[in-house]
């Protein structure tokens, strides 16, 4: 090998980095040739004096706050991170929020109002106010309170009679305490049947307005 | 946490446990500051870059796979750092070369303060693989095979680097070699 071509691997070699032979043949070479012994050393040197110029040691005081310095970023970024991810979540959550509210209000609405229908089939001839107008304006109306009796004894009369009650009675406030005394079933086939009755001949109109 | 190992440590960082990458921190500061400060020769660039690797290794600490050792892992962020760092200022080597002629005259090299000055020019003046090849064999004492991984390229390229480096900066600096 000529001086040039050892010259090429005398970085390598300086570095440990050749296999053993090819070490070994640098290190014969260089015992009898000064020019690759001169550009090893400057490899040397030089590596002295940029080991010298890298040399930089910041205060101890700064390496006290070098890890404290890198936490408080890290869970400032955590922190951002998590409100970033409730930002999301809120953005969601108010969003799953209205829906249920609607939800809700459909529901309720759905429910007041099924109730609401509920209550004018069955129970609303039976508030104390409705009923007593109702027996009053029958009272007054000679043909109304003729139909209503024929009618009370049609329907429900023999539930009367089953439950062993005084019977058919002239007195209104007999047949309002007649009423109350009745079963939801029974109030259900007044409602339905006696009060439809009535209404198509008139009463409705009379008792609302 | 001192008694666990740095597998232990990372696991634990990955956890969630902040001061588990408190310990791997404080381990490697000191090297990864140097590698950043020996190419760049500025504190506050090796400060900003050098806790913007742990950061980074922080974040992507879930992603690291044990097939190389964590430090050649936190090498390999600063240095890609240092390099992206160091490629903005690309006019950086313009400015430096100006004297660089001085050195060919040793009696005008007479004070060790500037023959130092003018080697931080001339290192300056290294492409940038070479310089960080430089830096990791000399400062580092890494062997070329882990710098090729460091570098993601062959220990053949890491051989090549370091010898034109070195011919490089004894072209440069020789007058003064031969002085001393």
């Amino acid at each position: 090998m000529k001086c040039k071509k050892y010259q090429k691997f005398l970085s390598d070699y300086y570095d440990g980095s050749l296999s053993e032979r090819k070490s070994n043949k640098i290190k014969r070479h260089l015992e009898q040739c000064s020019e690759c012994k001169e550009i090893l050393y400057s490899y040397k040197k030089l590596d002295e004096e940029v080991k010298t110029i890298s040399k930089f040691e910041p205060s101890s005081n700064y390496w006290e706050n070098y890890w404290s310095k890198l936490k408080t970023r890290i869970e400032k970024e955590s922190i951002i991170k998590g409100k970033a991810f409730l930002e999301k979540l809120n953005w969601k959550w108010s969003f799953v929020g209205i829906m249920a509210s609607v939800l809700i209000f459909v529901i309720i609405f759905t429910f007041l109002l099924k109730k609401r229908e509920v209550s004018e089939e069955i129970y609303y001839p039976f508030s104390d106010q409705y009923l007593f107008s109702f027996i009053n304006e029958i009272e007054e109306n000679n043909f109304l309170a003729e139909y209503f009796k024929e009618l009370i004894f049609k329907e429900i009369g023999s539930e009367i009679e089953n439950l062993n009650y005084f019977g058919y009675s002239e007195d209104f406030n007999d047949i309002y305490s007649l009423l109350n005394e009745m079963s939801d079933e029974e109030k259900k086939i007044f409602n339905s049947e006696i009060i439809k009755e009535l209404r198509n001949k008139g009463v409705k109109d009379e008792i609302q307005s | 946490m001192g008694s666990l190992s740095e597998d232990e440590l990372i696991q634990k960082a990955i956890d969630g446990e902040v001061e588990a990458f408190g310990e791997l921190v404080k381990k490697y500061q000191k090297r990864i500051y140097s590698l950043i400060y020996q190419m760049t020769f500025s504190h506050e660039d090796a400060n900003d870059l050098s806790q913007e690797t742990f950061f980074r290794a922080y974040k992507s600490l879930s992603k690291f796979k044990k097939e190389s050792s964590f430090y050649t892992w936190l090498y390999r962020i600063a240095v890609n750092l240092v390099l992206n760092h160091l490629k903005k200022r690309k006019n950086e080597r313009k400015n430096l070369s100006f004297d660089i002629h001085y050195l060919d005259s040793p009696q005008k090299i007479l004070e060790k303060k500037e023959f130092y000055k003018k080697l931080k020019e001339v290192i300056s003046m290294l492409p940038l693989s070479q310089r960080i090849t430089l830096n990791l064999v000399v400062n580092h004492g890494l062997s070329h095979k882990e710098i090729a991984k460091i570098q993601g390229c062959s220990e053949g390229t890491i051989s090549w680097r370091i010898f034109q480096a070195r011919r490089f900066l004894r072209e440069k600096l020789e007058p003064y070699l031969r002085e001393k």
